[in-house]
């Protein structure tokens, strides 16, 4: 497998770990925010926390502000006679700072009606309405091992065996906590 | 610092460098307050007049009174027979003085400073009302009404607007060097004729925990004039803002929930709720320092971890036989990574210590692009490998003395391998065996921030780094097939400390998600502090407690590197729980004395 196609998997990675659900949607079919992640058999950890499967993955990862992450350094050894990789990359990681989810969720009150949630409540779509308020950069690692042969053309594929999410460091000044 | 002596134009190249390296040292990321306090001194110059110089021009005399004295005039003006101008500081009011009666075209110069209050007084007087107006029990420094302040008016300052918003730099400065100043959770600046927010602006850098703010009843108009507050009070939790002009803006509310992302009430209304807020600003599962798949593993990888670094600390050649001739590792460098920059000089003297040992060996991907490039960075086969070793400093890895500075996860990858993750920090203590040569300029890129010498014998620093072992089982024994090391600038310990400790809180919950944590033995219990570290207790003191008090004094001793004696007493006052422990831990150490530590 050549250097270029684990370029593009990185890549691949990051844009769909910051990518936004789509609007108007109730239910989590529609997110996929690491497709590569396997269905079944898989292990997935943030900050040492396990979670059982790619559905709770989702769920996780729709619960957090949307996220910018940038790609800083990544390195993989193919393992010889078994097919797997293990791929770690290492960046930089910022949080919308505008007081939602990507589920549009916020805590502010609404003046007209008392309920929590905002003016927007019943808009998915609240975070394209306001622009984003990036806070300062975290620190990030990700251990990732790849069962199989990947190309070009297979990188949305579940091929994904293990993930592990690490922030590093920890901006102090930021309003999200890890 | 001193308050005086930055405005002195003396002329001399050398020494205004030398101020100017001050001021940029003084007050970090306020470029703007040494010319505010410039102007604030402005207020407190001391006039100087000079008469019998009626033979020469003003200009002939402001030069003969500079090369004389080394000290510029400032604010010259004539009226008469007597020349005026000004100076910053008594001392060279003094200095003019001393040349009372000197001689100048053909008379003698009478020279003499006129009485004024002085800065001196002035500071003093500042300092004075900011004790006057901190209420302890409120953790309040209301500073409602300044310019009401008989004291501060008779002294004339709170004479103008403008001198009042002067003046209030000056103050937080000067609050910030106050015993109080960590005990100020809200500040009343309620009736003081503000007129926008970068007037005041100052005060984040005081209090920048502040919980709760008062600027009712000013005059404040502008919106855009708040924006200079944006994300700089992530604590604040109530705000009023009322009786300003503000206040009636449609896009008050709105803004003002933009500004300060933590605000609960605003203008007495609940805004936010603060158990939502808590759940948005925080990701859905507590951060944990360990996780090992099962029982069987937490012990391989432990065991692992701590022989590996021990040989990887005193001799790498001892490492061999855990590779094999299919074996691979490399060493990627990511110098741009976040660093703890936290006001800590000697981190950040650290982490300007340049790359030059790992430069030439790094494979970070994003860096170089050549195949063959990359190909040449990963070393494969024992041999290789341990040449590639004997490229990186000589280092110390404090796990077992200081396990809380290391964190890991190892997990199964399938029925004959598992990974085993390792971050935490080394200290380079030696160069290198063998120093890489450095590559030709090229298939490098981009790397940036660092100094980048040639020098072979670069300073030793410390490193946080991120380390994955891909281990697999070999006829009873097992092999790393995979070896990835990753280098950054020092990040610190904080992103390793489980968050329960550090919020005094239960793991936070997240519906779902930690109800179906999955079944397998998920092991926390044995935590591998005790494990890890070789603290002993001595068998008088350990046969006066328990097993489960002992684990505990050992674990209390790791966390907080107290020494045995005073870990025993924290124990006893913290009713022998751990976590209260480490909260008494947290809330006393101020008045912690140094040698109450290992």
């Amino acid at each position: 497998m050549s250097s270029y196609v684990f370029s593009k998997l990185c890549d691949s990675i990051i844009a769909s770990l910051d990518s936004k659900p789509p609007a108007n949607s109730n239910n989590l079919m529609n997110y996929n925010p690491l497709p590569q992640l396997r269905s079944n058999n898989v292990k997935i950890l943030i900050n040492a926390s396990p979670l059982t499967d790619k559905r709770q993955f989702t769920e996780y990862w729709i619960k957090l502000p949307l996220t910018q992450h940038k790609l800083q350094s990544y390195d993989y050894h193919t393992i010889p006679g078994m097919n797997m990789t293990n791929l770690v990359i290492n960046g930089k990681v910022r949080f919308n700072e505008n007081g939602k989810n990507k589920l549009g969720e916020s805590a502010e009150i609404n003046p007209m009606n008392g309920m929590i949630g905002g003016i927007n409540n019943n808009n998915n779509n609240a975070n394209d309405k306001q622009r984003a308020i990036w806070g300062s950069w975290f620190g990030f690692t990700m251990v990732v091992v790849i069962d199989g042969i990947i190309n070009e053309n297979t990188l949305n594929s579940e091929f994904i065996n293990s993930f592990n999410y690490k922030i590093t460091y920890i901006a102090g000044d930021s309003v999200m906590q890890v | 610092m001193s308050y005086r002596g930055h405005n002195r134009n003396r002329g001399g190249s050398s020494y205004q460098g030398h101020n100017n390296n001050r001021n940029n040292n003084d007050f970090a990321g306020n470029s703007n307050f040494n010319s505010k306090m410039s102007d604030f001194n402005n207020q407190n110059k001391i006039w100087i007049e000079i008469q019998g110089w009626t033979n020469a021009s003003k200009e002939n005399l402001v030069s003969f009174i500079s090369r004389k004295t080394n000290i510029g005039l400032k604010d010259v003006e004539v009226n008469g027979p007597i020349l005026r101008g000004s100076v910053y500081t008594q001392k060279d009011a003094q200095y003019l003085e001393s040349f009372n009666g000197i001689k100048f075209a053909g008379d003698f110069l009478k020279i003499s400073a006129l009485k004024t209050t002085g800065a001196v007084g002035t500071i003093d007087l500042l300092r004075g009302f900011l004790r006057r107006r901190f209420m302890p029990e409120q953790r309040l420094l209301d500073l409602t009404h300044m310019g009401g302040d008989q004291e501060l008016v008779q002294n004339g300052l709170f004479s103008s607007i403008s001198t009042s918003s002067k003046m209030f730099t000056a103050l937080m400065k000067l609050a910030t060097e106050e015993p109080f100043a960590s005990g100020v959770d809200s500040l009343n600046l309620s009736q003081n004729s503000i007129v926008d927010g970068q007037s005041i602006s100052i005060l984040c850098q005081t209090y920048p925990f502040l919980k709760n703010l008062s600027l009712a009843q000013n005059n404040i108009a502008s919106l855009k004039s708040m924006e200079t507050f944006r994300n700089k009070l992530n604590s604040l939790s109530q705000l009023i803002v009322g009786g300003n002009p503000i206040a009636n803006d449609p896009a008050y509310r709105s803004e003002m929930l933009r500004l300060f992302p933590r605000l609960l009430v605003l203008d007495s209304q609940p805004v936010r709720d603060e158990s939502k807020l808590k759940e948005i600003w925080k990701f859905p599962l507590a951060r944990a320092q360990f996780f090992f798949e099962n029982p069987q593993i937490q012990s391989l990888s432990t065991d692992f971890i701590s022989n590996f670094l021990n040989c990887w600390d005193s001799d790498r050649s001892l490492l061999a036989p855990l590779y094999t001739p299919d074996s691979q590792f490399s060493v990627s460098v990511d110098s741009a990574a976040p660093f703890l920059a936290s006001g800590n000089d000697s981190y950040q003297d650290k982490n300007n210590a340049p790359w030059d040992y790992y430069l030439p060996i790094s494979r970070n991907m994003t860096r170089i692009t050549s195949p063959q490039v990359i190909e040449s960075k990963v070393a494969k086969g024992n041999e290789k490998i341990l040449g590639l070793f004997q490229n990186l400093p000589k280092t110390k890895h404090s796990l077992a003395t200081n396990p809380e500075k290391f964190s890991s996860e190892s997990w199964k990858i399938n029925d004959n391998s598992i990974m085993i993750v390792l971050h935490g920090e080394f200290e380079e203590v030696a160069a290198p065996d063998q120093v890489a040569k450095s590559l030709p300029k090229g298939p490098r890129k981009g790397y940036n921030n660092h100094k980048n010498n040639t020098n072979s014998k670069a300073a030793l620093s410390i490193r946080t780094f991120d380390r994955s072992w891909f281990i697999v089982s070999s006829g009873g024994s097992f092999v790393i097939a995979s070896d990835l090391l990753c280098v950054k600038p020092y990040a610190g310990t904080e992103p390793w400390t489980p968050s329960s400790l550090v919020d005094g809180a239960a793991p936070a919950t997240a519906g779902s998600v930690t109800q179906s944590i999955p079944a397998t033995a998920v092991v926390t219990e044995a935590s591998p502090i005790s494990v890890a570290t070789n603290i002993t207790i001595p068998p008088e003191i350990a046969s006066k407690l328990s097993p489960e008090q002992q684990d505990l004094l050992i674990k209390i001793m790791a966390q907080t590197k107290l020494n045995i004696n005073y870990a025993g007493m924290l124990a006893e006052q913290s009713a022998w729980d751990l976590n209260q422990a480490v909260q008494n831990f947290n809330v006393s150490k101020a008045n912690i004395p140094p040698n109450a530590y290992m």
